[in-house]
């Protein structure tokens, strides 16, 4: 396990203050700098090859690529299809199919991406310490109760069109070379009903396990949201580090969302790392103990009036992230 | 109780955004740098007129309503205490300032006075791209110091605090005269702190050299703590242990074997927790897990041995971002929180 960053903006600064910061790996999901996507949105190698090529000026080397399937409202998806059943679905298929056998070429091992059509619904935030805001879910506040453009989606519905879409691009990526790391549904909703009609399927431990199950592939597994893990958990201090094991074990952990969370299923903030319901050295251990080798970046960060950019939250992960690591690794060096 | 994790923060940086910053990135202390500082905002105020008990207690109650406990203030103004660093014909008035300033904080209940006990201060260090991926850091590098000329009249600490001086130099300053001069501030000041409660905690001299623009230097070696600790011996004759300048020392210097000495003689009221690579006279400043020293050895001996006190980063390099220092010392406070909350479950 090592240290890791994910960035949307891969200017030259950003870069310099990441490799500043001791990462060495970078999962991009800018796709924009280095004119990575083309217009009809599949991509060339050599913008891919760009990027590396500027990473490796700065120490740091492209683990991830971010597909253009991001955790966003399924009317704001470039590729709505894919997750409801639309009949452009194959001719979007075969624009990611096209972007896996791009990233293969230019020699990267894995691209991440959501299966998502809700985005990523919150409510609203919790004053933490000095005054950072905390992203908050708590279903009993939850009040649109609407139906999505989608309809009524049955969790038999969700699990269709994954399939349908997994079974098409995997047999690509394991000829490319490529991994493919799905992010699990941030939040998890309720099982039965879900939230808008729609049935997270990906939002609970046994959705992810039936996932992996899907297509036996080592190239087929998971960007292991630990948030969104934790946010599945009855008793996240515990779960967690069964999941962590469970998919570490079976090779399924391709990279690492690592933050933490105050509560679980249904009713959570996101906290700082060191204030939250997992203990994230224990975390760090059972990634270890479970074979996993992969990044561990920090994802989302409290808001701060006081850091608008955001710099000083995510330095702070880092440096935290950095010592677990650096401890956990002599540890077991000695 | 165990370490606790500060932000030092220069006279600027005194203000509530700041101590939000401080509160979030997981720091429960501040200690406030003060030359220069006015509770009067810009309105400038007597730099020489001592602190008084209503300053310093607007300056502890903005950080307490913060949820932060001042555990420190940090360094006298030049204009506090020239004459008793230069042996002046004002020494015994500006004595008497001290002692006021020492009463002061004790009434407002601040425990720790750090000060450095130097005469030209922190001196010829440059700043280059020497820190992990360019990071601009300090150093001192030989070459590229500038001439250790002889310090001008009316200057200390690189502060003018006579305009109106005779031109010339205030001449060499032998490890004799320093000595001396350090013993009277001492034996004055310390029945003064003990009878206020105060802890005075003397800062090592940075650069590490044993001479410099033609003064003498206190501390540029660790076993000269012992030497401070024993011209007059008391609880409140304390280090504001630089773990930076100890690294910074040349010769055969252990400092984890001053680490271990000076934590276990409770003779550490603070620590200044940063790392560097090389020494006197070629040494940078480097993010707090990329230096020379084993940091994670380093925060083991200070709690095997007892200590329960402050540590701030101190210096950072500076990041490539809006807010440079801040990222840094964020990413110093990251680090020092995870391994410090690992050593004291004995998990590290």
């Amino acid at each position: 396990m090592y240290l890791g960053h994910q960035m949307g903006n891969l200017t030259e600064e950003r870069l310099q203050w990441a490799a500043q910061l001791g990462v060495q790996h970078i999962a991009c999901e800018d796709r924009r700098t280095d004119s990575i996507e083309n217009e009809d949105g599949t991509w060339n190698v050599d913008g891919l090859r760009r990027v590396q090529a500027r990473c490796d000026n700065w120490g740091m080397k492209v683990d991830v690529i971010a597909l253009n399937l991001p955790s966003q409202y399924m009317t704001r998806q470039r590729f709505p299809g894919i997750m409801r059943g639309l009949a452009s679905r194959d001719s979007e298929i075969e624009i990611i199919k096209q972007n896996i056998r791009a990233t293969g070429e230019a020699g990267i091992a894995c691209l991440k991406y959501n299966l998502n059509l809700l985005g990523v619904p919150r409510t609203g935030r919790t004053k933490g310490r000095g005054g950072a805001m905390y992203s908050h879910f708590d279903i009993s506040k939850w009040e649109d109760h609407s139906l999505t453009e989608a309809g009524p989606v049955s969790p038999e519905d969700m699990w269709a069109n994954i399939e349908y879409f997994l079974e098409r691009v995997v047999p690509v990526a394991e000829e490319a070379r490529v991994r493919l790391a799905c992010h699990p549904h941030d939040p998890a909703v309720p099982h039965v009903g879900g939230l808008r009609g729609v049935h997270c399927v990906l939002g609970s431990v046994d959705g992810m396990k039936r996932f992996i199950d899907i297509m036996p592939s080592a190239y087929h597994g998971l960007n292991f949201c630990q948030g969104t893990v934790s946010e599945m958990c009855i008793d996240p201090a515990t779960e967690v580090l069964e999941a962590i094991r469970y998919f570490g074990s079976r090779g399924k952990i391709f990279m690492v969302h690592f933050r933490n969370i105050r509560g679980g299923f249904l009713n959570f903030d996101e906290v700082y790392p060191d204030e939250g319901d997992v203990d994230m050295f224990a975390a760090v251990n059972a990634y270890l103990d479970s074979g996993a080798n992969a990044m561990l970046c920090p994802d989302h960060v409290p808001h701060s009036e006081v850091d608008p950019h955001g710099d000083k939250q995510f330095s702070y992960c880092l440096g935290h992230t950095k010592a677990l690591l650096q401890v956990a690794h002599s540890l077991r060096s000695r | 109780m165990g370490m606790k994790i500060g932000l030092g923060l220069y006279p600027h940086l005194l203000t509530q955004e700041n101590f939000r910053y401080a509160s979030q990135v997981g720091a429960t202390h501040v200690v406030a740098h003060l030359p220069g500082w006015s509770s009067r905002g810009h309105r400038p105020v007597p730099a020489d007129h001592p602190w008084t008990l209503d300053e310093l207690r607007e300056l502890r109650a903005a950080v307490n309503e913060a949820g932060l406990e001042l555990a420190a203030i940090e360094n006298f103004e030049p204009h506090h205490w020239s004459d008793v660093l230069l042996d002046g014909p004002r020494k015994v008035e500006q004595m008497a300032g001290l002692k006021t300033i020492i009463r002061n904080m004790g009434r407002a209940g601040i425990p720790v006075m750090g000060y450095n006990f130097s005469l030209a201060g922190v001196y010829g260090r440059t700043t280059g791209p020497w820190a992990r991926g360019g990071a601009k850091s300090v150093g001192y590098v030989r070459d590229q110091a500038p001439a250790p000329d002889e310090i001008p009249n009316g200057t200390v600490w690189n502060m003018v605090v006579d305009a109106d001086a005779p031109a010339g130099t205030i001449g060499r300053v032998s490890q004799d005269q320093l000595w001396s001069r350090f013993r009277w501030f001492l034996e004055e000041l310390i029945p003064v702190a003990e009878e206020a409660g105060v802890r005075l905690a003397l800062h090592p001299d940075d650069p590490p050299l044993e001479e410099l623009r033609g003064t003498a230097r206190l501390v540029w070696k660790p076993e000269l703590y012992r030497r401070v600790f024993d011209l007059v011996p008391s609880d409140c004759n304390m280090a504001e242990f630089c773990q930076g300048t100890v690294s910074e020392m040349n010769g055969d210097i252990d400092v984890y074997q001053a680490i271990e000495e000076f934590t276990a003689a409770g003779k550490i009221a603070y620590v200044h927790f940063r790392n560097v690579r090389g020494k006197v006279p070629d040494y940078h400043e480097m993010f707090v897990d990329d230096g020379d020293v084993d940091m994670v050895r380093a925060l083991r001996l200070y709690h095997q041995n007892g200590f329960d006190g402050v540590l701030i980063p101190d210096h950072t390099p500076g990041l490539e971002c809006a807010a440079p220092w801040h990222a840094g010392m964020a990413y110093a406070i990251g680090w020092m929180r995870a391994t410090i909350a690992l050593i004291e479950r004995n998990e590290a």
